[in-house]
């Protein structure tokens, strides 16, 4: 299964989950999800999912001075961020909830 | 991830170029948004990779492998922050922001399809390279350039001031850290290098034209060449007080006016005020001009009539000083340097028989001699001998042409009030 047609769906999810544990700028987001085990995520996925949940409001920026580089744009999660993520995680719940049994029933089968 | 390994990569940087150049048709904002930080996040996630080389630049190829081409990058960016894709931006939209966006758009493949054209001639890497490796000119001549702009013709290459010195140096640190991507990425820099380097690309001409402009130096005069010259007369750098005119039988012309060849009257006291010390003393002297028939001081009338100070009064109808009580004794009349001069040849041939009695001149008895030394030393009664020596060719008269050498017409020793 293509794997990144899934992860499109709940990248969302799985940027604030990250942010939400702790701070971080585009790479290091993109590297933690790859630690968490979503080997696929794309960097530019991430870096536009950023993006889009910095404009909607989940999300807070604020740059950090670099001595040995350019500055780095580190994201921060915020109230609105962390009740769309509680949403969604209810959402992937009862969706994977769903799924799962639905799956397993056709295996058990 | 605080390896020396966030310097600017060269290939990194010219993906990233690539990937806003596909994201061209956004707003820049959209595109700083986009890819604010994208180099460095580029570099750390190519030193992450298995057997990365961390002395060895990447290969644009590598960072391709590692990312995708920039296109698809770009896309991705796009569909996941939830911009319009490029081609939707095609569809024909009426209003002005799609217009621009499709102008963009055909901007942005000309230039493609131009760098396409480059890339594929033989030449253009080797022209590429040279031209990134000579950036770093550009950057200091940019700043010099701007720096330079103001300064005035003639004054050479180098900055004229320490002012500017500073201002070129200020330029110098921004330009360098914009050119390194060390300046920020926001927008407002963004505009403020491009907005510099395409000033400086304007005045570099006349910048040129102005500092190969050869250097002008303006030689410094003395003050006092530029000042007027000093009032008055004067002879071999000393001022002329006084002047004694002689006719040409070499007999003093008692009173007479000057003038020069010009019609102007030759006057010696230039300030009617003029006080000056004579023979040595510590009295103050006026110079005491006669009237002429209207009633006006006139100040070229020679010899020049001396007053005492304080036998004086100002009189502010004539504008001079005038005696007080109003009498000629209180004035003297600079002794005359001597009481005759040479007379003229031609003078002594026409009128041989009255003036000089032996013909001689010069051939003076020793005593009338040493009788006006004696008078010229004490100077008690020179005036009053001249005023009544009108004999012309007397010998002792022509023995005072022999001190002919010394004048001194400031001599006034000897006052006619006795």
């Amino acid at each position: 299964m293509d794997t990144t047609q899934l992860l499109k769906g709940v990248l969302d999810a799985a940027v604030l989950a990250v942010i939400a544990d702790e701070d971080g700028y585009g790479y290091d987001v993109v590297r933690r999800l790859r630690t968490a085990g979503l080997e696929e995520v794309g960097d530019a996925s991430v870096y536009g999912t950023l993006r889009r949940l910095y404009s909607a409001g989940a999300l807070t920026s604020y740059v950090v001075p670099s001595d040995e580089g350019p500055h780095r744009k580190y994201y921060g999660i915020n109230d609105q961020g962390r009740a769309a993520l509680a949403v969604q995680r209810k959402e992937w719940r009862d969706f994977s909830t769903t799924l799962t049994g639905l799956l397993d029933k056709e295996a058990a089968r | 991830m605080t390896t020396p390994t966030l310097a600017p990569m060269l290939a990194v940087t010219e993906y990233a170029r690539r990937v806003r150049e596909h994201l061209a048709d956004l707003s820049p904002d959209d595109v700083t948004e986009l890819t604010e930080g994208m180099e460095a996040d580029l570099v750390e996630a190519i030193l992450e990779l298995p057997g990365a080389d961390t002395e060895a630049l990447p290969t644009l190829e590598q960072v391709e492998a590692r990312f995708g081409p920039p296109a698809a990058y770009a896309a991705e960016l796009r569909a996941a922050a939830g911009l319009p894709s490029a081609s939707s931006s095609d569809t024909r939209s009426r209003d002005l922001r799609g217009l621009a966006a499709r102008l963009r758009a055909r901007e942005r493949k000309a230039s493609q399809d131009l760098r396409d054209r480059l890339e594929a001639q033989p030449w253009w890497p080797g022209l590429r390279e040279l031209a990134l490796t000579m950036r770093p000119v550009w950057w200091v001549l940019r700043a010099y350039v701007l720096a330079m702009i103001g300064q005035g013709y003639g004054t050479g290459p180098v900055p004229d001031s320490a002012a500017r010195w500073l201002w070129f140096l200020v330029l110098l640190g921004l330009s360098v850290q914009w050119g390194r991507g060390r300046l920020g990425s926001g927008r407002f820099w963004r505009w403020v290098g491009y907005g510099a380097s395409v000033l400086a690309v304007l005045v570099l001409l006349p910048v040129i034209d102005l500092v190969t402009e050869p250097r002008v130096v303006y030689a410094t005069y003395p003050e006092a060449d530029h000042a007027a010259p000093d009032p008055g007369v004067f002879m071999d750098g000393e001022q002329v007080r006084s002047f004694h005119a002689f006719d040409p039988q070499g007999n003093p012309i008692e009173e007479f006016l000057l003038f020069d060849d010009h019609g102007r009257p030759v006057v010696t006291v230039p300030v009617a005020n003029d006080e000056f010390r004579v023979g040595g003393s510590d009295e103050l002297w006026h110079a005491v001009p006669p009237l002429d028939v209207y009633g006006k001081p006139v100040w070229n009338s020679y010899p020049l009539q001396l007053g005492r100070w304080n036998w004086l009064t100002w009189d502010e109808a004539t504008g001079r000083w005038v005696p007080v009580p109003a009498s000629k004794d209180n004035l003297v009349t600079p002794t005359r340097p001597f009481e005759r001069a040479i007379p003229l040849e031609s003078a002594v041939a026409q009128g041989e028989g009255d003036v000089v009695e032996d013909g001689a001149v010069g051939d003076v008895p020793s005593e009338d001699g040493s009788e006006d030394d004696a008078a010229d030393g004490e100077g008690e009664d020179v005036v009053g001998q001249g005023a009544d020596d009108g004999s012309p060719g007397s010998p002792d008269a022509v023995s005072d042409g022999e001190l002919a050498g010394g004048p001194d017409e400031a001599q006034t020793e000897g006052r006619s009030d006795g």
